[in-house]
């Protein structure tokens, strides 16, 4: 078979050239990949293409410079020369092919695959700031909203993990930054007007303590809180002007009812006025007149007695009167408290125990002992029998505890050695019951 | 026997009528009579209770139908009479749901308190039909649908369309076309006007 060789100052050589060449960087790229991705079962393959890709592009420089030195090189390049272009062509091939198989893989593998740069990559794609870093403030990662925000706010780089919630904590912020406080949650306002808010998490990762900055855009929030805030002290004031008016009205149509019942006792006073007059004339039964006197001094007596004003009041002094009506003394020691909200709970508790001394008990003291400034504490027991089994909370002890509860109290019922109810209290609760 | 009876009303004259009921008749005798009704179940743990007269609104804004509420929760055995003056047909729908024995309004009068007490006493469960008629502007209650009386009374608590709408699972232009409804057959000219005539004429009284 005769051979051809392509001639050695053929420009053609340049496209072997230029090809191999392009197949050895492709090779060094997939390398590199692979090694960053530490995907060591492709080492090997690729340590392979990447010697043979380097191979063939030194043999190509080597034909075009013509300079072979050694008899081995002579050899293996003689070798490759000598191959027909057919031949030549099929092992260019083969090793596009494989060379594309590798990338394909590398590709793939890229997409499918979470590895620390998909972590990082993820959590630069958040809007919110994420900072994770050690207890001695060393940073694990962060991401790119959270280098942003502390520039922003500090004018300087986040190098320690524990440098912004110490800023929190300190309040030194860049000019035209500002902090406040949402409850415990701290707010930074940067100066552009977007607002922030930040919070501390921990979490163990194996045997380390992590700790998790957080820092959340919610300016949109804050902004509606703050025109919802003006929103909901108007609608207070009008509720407040409407329940005034309400009860205006409430007591409106309660005197329009007494009125009403005053005309009633005016017409049967009319009434039995006619009778009496026809009984006098006419004459009649003895029960004709006793119906008569009966309707009279029905209306005589309310016109005698007039219309006494009912009984309203103070909710304490309203229970322990009804207790001393009822036979038991309600015993208080301490201050019982006059604002609102503790009033209520504590008017309530009196009520749901002095119910349960006359009902459950048969006692006849319910000792009330008041303690405590900021917060009230108020014990109630009873000198009755006490429960001979457990007692469960239902109906009033229930919605005792759910009242203490919302109001920020406590509850807590003991059945032994006495049945004690003990109450405390905020004296001063910012939110309505 | 003689039956025991507590009487809840805040207003005088009404209490001082039932009272003479009570005393005048031999079926009955008074236990107490309190003008409220926040410490009605406080007398009947007493067990010196068989049958309360309860009114519903009271000036110290404790309603009474929360108050019969706990009494039959707690004291299945003492018969509850509603007494009231208002028209609203929450009150009656309320009394029902609560297990209230009977219901009678001091105005209408239908039958005499004393016999709708015998025949409570006896077991029955008297109600009327509907409350009696009242009119909020040119309309009277019987003109106006349950809808539309549902909204009347959230506005008369001051709530606003969408508060509404959230709380009687409504949309917002439904409220709207209710609360046009309810100005275009009254003839008040506003949402308050609306309100302030609900609770004067009893006919949706809020927060009870």
């Amino acid at each position: 078979m005769i051979k051809t060789y392509l001639p050695l100052d053929s420009p053609l050589w340049a496209i072997p050239l230029t090809a191999s060449f392009v197949l050895f960087m492709i090779s060094v790229g997939l390398a590199a990949f692979n090694i960053r991705y530490r995907r060591k079962s492709r080492y090997l393959v690729t340590a392979v293409m990447m010697l043979l890709s380097y191979m063939m592009f030194q043999i190509m420089v080597l034909y075009i410079s013509d300079i072979i030195v050694t008899q081995t090189m002579r050899r293996f390049t003689s070798a490759v020369a000598e191959l027909s272009w057919q031949q030549g062509l099929l092992m260019f091939t083969v090793y596009v092919i494989a060379d594309l198989i590798l990338y394909k893989d590398a590709l793939d593998f890229r997409d499918r695959t979470i590895v620390p740069m998909s972590i990082k990559e993820a959590v630069d794609s958040l809007e919110s700031g994420l900072c994770f870093y050690r207890s001695d403030g060393m940073i694990v990662l962060k991401n790119r909203a959270m280098e942003e925000l502390f520039y922003k706010a500090t004018g300087t780089v986040l190098r320690t993990g524990l440098e912004f919630p110490e800023r929190l904590k300190t309040g030194e912020l860049a000019p035209g930054c500002r902090l406040s406080h949402a409850g415990d949650i701290p707010l930074v306002t940067l100066a552009d007007g977007t607002v922030w808010a930040g919070r501390v998490d921990r979490i163990v990762i194996g045997k380390t303590n992590i700790s998790m900055l957080i820092a959340d855009d919610v300016t949109e929030v804050y902004t509606k809180t703050m025109v919802l805030q003006k929103a909901m002290a108007e609608l207070d004031r009008l509720h407040s002007d409407l329940l005034r008016i309400n009860s205006e009205i409430v007591s409106s149509t309660i005197q329009r009812e007494i009125l009403n019942a005053r005309l009633r006792i005016h017409d049967e006073f009319g009434s039995a006025l006619l009778s009496i007059r026809k009984y006098l004339t006419a004459g009649g039964t003895e029960e004709e007149l006793r119906d008569i006197e009966k309707g009279l001094s029905l209306n005589i007596s309310f016109l005698r007695e007039g219309y006494p004003a009912p009984k309203t009041g103070d909710d304490y002094g309203l229970l322990i009167d009804t207790g001393r009506t009822l036979g038991v003394e309600v015993r208080v020691t301490g201050e019982l408290p006059e604002e609102e909200i503790p009033k209520k709970v504590i008017s309530t508790a009196m009520h749901e125990c002095l119910t349960n001394t006359i009902r459950h008990a048969g006692g006849d003291i319910l000792s009330v002992s008041v303690t405590g400034d900021r917060i009230i504490t108020a014990v109630f027991t009873n000198n009755g029998s006490q429960p001979k089994g457990p007692v469960f909370e239902t109906g009033g002890l229930r919605s005792l505890r759910a009242l203490t509860e919302k109001a920020g109290g406590t509850m807590t019922v003991e059945t032994g050695p006495a049945f004690t109810v003990t109450i405390t209290v905020p004296r001063e609760v910012s939110y309505v019951v | 026997m003689s039956y025991r009876v507590l009487i809840a009303e805040d207003q005088a004259m009404p209490r001082m009528v039932f009272e003479n009921i009570v005393g005048t008749s031999e079926n009955y005798t008074l236990t107490a009579s309190v003008g409220t009704a926040k410490i009605a179940d406080v007398w009947c743990a007493s067990g010196k209770v068989d049958l309360v007269l309860m009114d519903v609104v009271m000036e110290d804004g404790y309603s009474g139908l929360d108050a019969a509420e706990r009494i039959k929760r707690s004291y299945p055995g003492i018969k509850v009479i509603i007494v009231t003056s208002m028209p609203d047909q929450l009150f009656l729908e309320r009394a029902r749901a609560i297990g209230v024995d009977s219901f009678w309004y001091k105005e209408v009068q239908e039958r005499p308190l004393l016999e709708l007490m015998d025949r409570t006493m006896a077991g029955e469960h008297i109600y009327p039909d509907r409350p009696p008629e009242a009119f909020i502007g040119d309309a009277t209650n019987y003109q106006l649908t349950d809808r539309e009386i549902d909204v009347l009374r959230a506005l008369a608590e001051g709530l606003t369309d969408k508060e509404i709408a959230d709380r009687l699972f409504l949309s917002v232009t439904t409220v709207r076309y209710h609360v046009n409804n309810l100005i275009t057959k009254t003839g008040l000219p506003t949402r308050t006007s609306l309100a302030v005539n609900a609770v004067r004429s009893g006919i949706a009284i809020p927060g009870v």
